[in-house]
């Protein structure tokens, strides 16, 4: 790629993870599509896909914060276009 | 329940109107009726994005198609639950490309980026069109909720017809005097129908029936309980497909850059995947209808899964909270409906039109803005026609084979300039074009019933198979092109050269 920064940063691979994890729990639906166990009559397949829901907002949270410092750190708010 | 819809929708259109004057800009400039002048803070764009996102799509479509296939429709929770992470990673982005360089519209930033006419205007032709079929979605919505109250006034299909032209005339009027803030307005108080709608159904509906386990039961077919592994491949990649698309279409740019601030608009970001419950629920209805006789029989005489919401709504409340719940759905689909046809609008004003008459007058662009969005909206109508009911969800993931072919140029281009003018405009019309011929192919040239294609691995969603299709190109011929010292196209504002 002919469009350098400065390199892929520690905190650059944390921010990745903290999307690509979420991401990855909600598509990969081999692992999660089963009926058993149940939560008060409803089949896994559902509940677990709603609880999910609840699941992903603290990884986009801690991304949004982290994101935040890492602003606060370069004064260009970290675009480079 | 008829008196208790009217009496909201008073206060709802009072709302509309009232919003084109709160924090009122100058509404004779484009960016202040399609933008609301760029000063939504995190609240307000949670409830606008929410009310772009949670459509006559999540009411009506998501759980017809639940009712009628099963399990496999249950694809819209985790596309809503990953969306917003391909959110978090490009939209702030594109936010603060935006401030910094002016830009109101994706065809602003890849006409810059790219320094190609023809990209930009590319991309705001797909996104116009690609909007049509959602619109037509969201007066299918809104039909269906007039038609499920104006039931046994005369037969059904004349019903239903009464139903869609009322239905388009208000759309139509509402877009027209509004703009952005007034929807933006209507959107909180839409929300605030919306979560009742579901929270008081789902108790009425489940204390009513003695709870899931009377709704799973094993008389009802397997399909609703979990997936075969057959349908894997296909949910995957609606899944996948779906929430890489979503931020793509040009209502939910708007949505993004009239955030105040790239903080504010990932906080937002970040808590509205909570919505998505309320998704999930209503996908929910699709077999909770099952369960009671007298909604499933009101289905079954429209013959259209569509009515599933609305029919388990008048069938477990009481009548005057079945009026809130039923305006609720119905606006629903209207406040999206007027917010695409905005985004539409803006974007044929912008990157169109201004491309060939540079000297147009602000008044003359919104004049024109105007007017569009309600041409639009007929021409959305005709999309209203080629669907069979139940699987009025067709419409929308029709919209993301289209909107998904922005992805190269629009959400790559963000990070990286390697790409090639030519190389994405030959990617973006392999995309379309192939995405089109495999879903009149998929379809047998009938009417749109499916959006999955069979191939050697099971069957696969067209909009993947499209940008599988338009990475290709654009990567090959990326690596293909030289690159010339300075762009062809002259028109171009010479705004910042690439230094490579």
């Amino acid at each position: 790629m002919k469009y350098p920064k400065t390199g892929m940063k520690s905190t650059d691979v944390v921010l990745v993870l903290l999307l690509l994890i979420p991401a990855l729990l909600n598509f990969y639906a081999p692992y999660y599509n089963m009926v058993n166990p149940t939560l008060g009559g409803l089949p896994f397949f559902w509940w677990f896909q709603i609880l999910l829901l609840v699941i992903v907002v603290p990884f986009y949270l801690a991304f949004t914060y982290l994101q935040k410092h890492n602003e606060s750190a370069e004064p260009n708010g970290g675009v480079t276009s | 329940m008829i008196g208790s819809f009217i009496v909201l929708f008073a206060i709802f259109t009072f709302l509309g109107f009232y919003g084109s004057r709160w924090r009122r800009g100058d509404m004779g400039q484009l960016n202040e009726w399609a933008l609301a002048g760029r000063r939504l803070g995190a609240t307000l764009a949670f409830f606008l994005v929410g009310a772009d996102l949670y459509t006559a799509y999540t009411f009506v479509a998501v759980p017809s198609g639940v009712y009628a296939a099963g399990a496999l429709y249950a694809f819209a929770i985790p596309y809503v639950a990953i969306t917003f992470g391909v959110a978090l990673a490009f939209a702030p982005r594109l936010w603060k490309i935006s401030k910094e360089k002016g830009y109101i519209t994706g065809s602003d930033f890849v006409k810059d980026r790219f320094e190609s006419r023809t990209l930009s205007i590319l991309l705001a032709i797909v996104g116009i069109v690609a909007l049509l079929p959602y619109i037509a979605l969201q007066i299918v919505g809104m039909q269906t909720v007039l038609a499920s109250m104006l039931v046994g006034i005369a037969n059904n299909t004349v019903v239903e017809e009464v139903a869609l032209i009322i239905a388009f005339i208000i759309l139509a009027a509402f877009t027209f005097t509004s703009g952005l803030r007034g929807a933006t307005l209507t959107a909180v108080f839409k929300d605030i129908l919306i979560w009742l709608t579901v929270i008081v159904v789902i108790a009425a509906a489940l204390s009513e029936i003695g709870g899931f386990s009377h709704v799973f039961t094993p008389s009802l077919s397997a399909k609703y309980f979990a997936l075969s592994s057959p349908q894997l491949p296909a949910y995957m990649s609606l899944v996948l497909g779906s929430a890489m698309a979503l931020y793509l279409y040009p209502h939910a740019v708007n949505g993004i850059l009239s955030a105040e601030s790239a903080h504010k608009l990932r906080l937002s970001t970040s808590f509205l995947s909570i919505y998505g419950i309320g998704l999930g629920l209503l996908a929910l209805f699709g077999v909770l209808v099952y369960a009671v006789p007298g909604a499933l029989a009101m289905v079954k005489s429209f013959g259209s899964g569509l009515y599933v919401v609305p029919a388990l709504i008048l069938n477990t409340l009481p009548p005057w909270l079945a009026g809130v719940a039923l305006l609720g759905i119905f606006v629903g689909g209207l406040v999206p409906a007027a917010i695409m046809a905005i985004a539409q609008a803006n974007l044929l004003t912008r990157n169109i039109v201004k491309e060939f008459r540079p000297n147009m007058t602000p008044q003359g662009e919104t004049r024109l803005a105007k007017w569009a969005s309600a041409a639009f909206k007929f021409i959305a109508l005709a999309f209203v026609f080629v669907i069979s009911s139940t699987y009025a969800i067709q419409l929308q993931l029709l919209g993301g084979i289209l909107i998904l072919q922005l992805f190269p140029s629009l959400f790559i281009g963000l990070y990286t300039r390697w790409f090639k003018k030519e190389a994405l405009i030959v990617g973006l019309l392999g995309g379309i074009f192939s995405g089109v011929y495999l879903v009149l192919l998929a379809n047998h040239f009938g009417k749109l019933i499916t959006s999955v294609y069979p191939t050697a691995v099971g069957s696969i969603y067209i909009a993947i198979l499209s940008l599988g299709i338009n990475l290709l190109l654009t990567i090959v011929l990326s690596a293909v092109i030289p690159r010339r010292a300075k762009a062809e196209e002259v028109p171009v504002p010479p705004t910042k050269v690439s230094t490579q």
